[in-house]
């Protein structure tokens, strides 16, 4: 009995945890600014999810669950770290030609630093929205805010990054 | 072509509202990243072009249930060593310690902007507000422990059923035997206050009344009256950095955004106050609050001076 029970969680593990890996990563890196601390953090809660695969079945949305944890995980990281303005990590796109790589580069480039002045929350609820796609329900459940005030602070964040945008880089 | 600009137009800003679904971001996302866009679009393409590219980032290597199973077998066996380091270093920290301890009396104090914590020779942990004194003795007596407060401080009392835990300040004491509760006592107020988060404290000047946990009270010093009344939930905000509210009238809500962030808020009918909210605020800037409240109840909210004026049609009850 207990190994058929065990044998299920290990399916349901890699069917619907083990493919969150990359959003988790991609958020972990965002909020550390480093890829090794994002990589670490991402297998540190893989490996919690893990030791508690039996409740898996119990909670309601895994994904909100999964990116909340990893949130969570990396604010208190946050808290302990001395202030240190990392700027090394260029973001460098993958798969697009070459001469449009140029300008997108910049264009890239320049919301990378705008985005690391935007405070945590905003820069969160950006992430989890425009980057990993989640629905404002999910959203409201990873950072603990009711849907009205995540919609209120998303708002906030895309008019400050074209503000800070237009500011820096004017409109043309 | 001007159709089309119209609806783009339309689309962005329902975007910078925060109100597009995903197929409608999707949509943006599509024209930004195929095409170059009217030069007054630069800081709206820029974003898309940039969430675009980092939806490819992945990890270097990904994770499988092998690596996990192997990691959940070698971390318990390293658990047992970092005790036994842990051990040692505590033990060698004790011995640095001793050396501190010599004048009878210690006393700390808040600035007008600054907080502080610490833990008193009990093990009492006490929180300071802004503009506040605790003066305590280094060692405390064997049958009473006793500190001194001017201002605003959170205290979490170690339970000692031998020696009773009294703060004096001002004209009242506050007699605990292991509890947390916060203690309000400011030169030139109306009263002092007292809101018991848990265990018991017996509070008062002549006249004393015992507070248990969720009861408050309150010293009014000119007419020398206690009034007993329930614990405020948002007494130790300014510590917590927390605002709650449940199923608060708009009345109560804004006298505490009022006295937490130190700014004038005004409805311009009394009958908006009558509205009821629910919401939690951890560390969030009081515009966005005020934001907050406004988009709930579909209000008007602007900032006019040093004010904030709310408008708008009040809810039915």
């Amino acid at each position: 009995m207990r190994l058929t029970s065990s044998m299920h969680s290990s399916e349901e593990f890699t069917t619907r945890v083990l493919p969150l890996q990359a959003s988790m990563y991609r958020f972990a890196r965002s909020l550390l600014r480093d890829t090794q601390e994002a990589e670490d953090c991402v297998q540190e809660m893989l490996l919690r999810l893990w030791s508690r695969r039996e409740e898996l079945p119990a909670v309601g949305n895994i994904t909100a669950f999964a990116m909340k944890m990893t949130r969570n995980f990396c604010l208190d990281k946050l808290k302990t770290r001395k202030h240190v303005v990392d700027i090394g990590n260029e973001v460098i796109p993958s798969t697009i030609d070459v001469h449009r790589q140029v300008e997108m580069n910049d264009a890239v480039a320049r919301i990378e630093t705008i985005m690391s002045l935007l405070p945590e929350q905003q820069r969160s609820l950006i992430h989890l929205r425009n980057i990993e796609g989640l629905e404002m329900t999910e959203i409201a459940e990873v950072t603990g805010l009711s849907v009205e005030h995540a919609r209120v602070t998303l708002s906030r964040a895309r008019i400050a990054i074209r503000q800070l945008y237009e500011k820096q880089y004017g409109q043309a | 072509m001007d159709k089309h600009n119209h609806v783009l137009e339309d689309l962005i800003r329902k975007y910078e509202r925060g109100e597009t679904s995903r197929e409608e971001e999707q949509t943006l996302v599509q024209y930004f990243t195929t095409q170059e866009a009217d030069p007054k679009y630069a800081g709206i393409q820029a974003q898309f072009r940039y969430f675009h590219t980092q939806q490819r980032e992945a990890p270097a290597a990904s994770i499988t249930l092998d690596v996990l199973a192997n990691r959940q077998q070698v971390d318990s066996a390293s658990w047992r060593y970092l005790l036994r380091v842990a051990a040692v270093a505590v033990v060698a920290i004790g011995i640095g310690w001793c050396a501190f301890w010599y004048n009878a009396t210690r006393s700390v104090a808040t600035g007008p902007n600054a907080q502080t914590s610490i833990v008193l020779p009990d093990g009492t942990k006490v929180f300071l507000n802004s503009d506040t004194e605790l003066t305590y003795d280094r060692q405390f007596a064997e049958d009473q422990r006793t500190v001194r407060l001017k201002g605003e401080a959170y205290f979490d009392v170690q339970p000692d059923a031998a020696r009773p835990f009294k703060i004096h300040a001002g004209s009242i004491t506050a007699e605990v035997l292991g509890t947390s509760f916060n203690l309000r006592s400011y030169d030139g107020e109306e009263f002092d206050a007292l809101d018991v988060r848990d265990g018991r404290v017996r509070f008062g000047a002549a006249e004393k009344v015992v507070v248990v946990r969720g009861g408050g009270a309150r010293f009014y010093r000119q007419q020398q009256r206690l009034d007993t009344t329930s614990a405020h939930i948002n007494a130790d905000a300014w510590k917590s950095r927390k605002l709650t509210f449940v199923n608060a009238s708009m009345k109560d809500v804004l006298q505490d955004l009022e006295r937490f962030y130190h700014v004038t808020i005004r409805a311009t009918s009394p009958a908006l106050l009558a509205c009821h909210f629910t919401a939690e605020f951890v560390d969030t800037p009081v515009e966005e609050v005020v934001e907050v409240i406004c988009a709930t109840f579909n209000y008007r909210c602007r900032k006019v001076g040093g004010t904030y004026l709310i408008s708008g049609i009040p809810c039915t009850p």
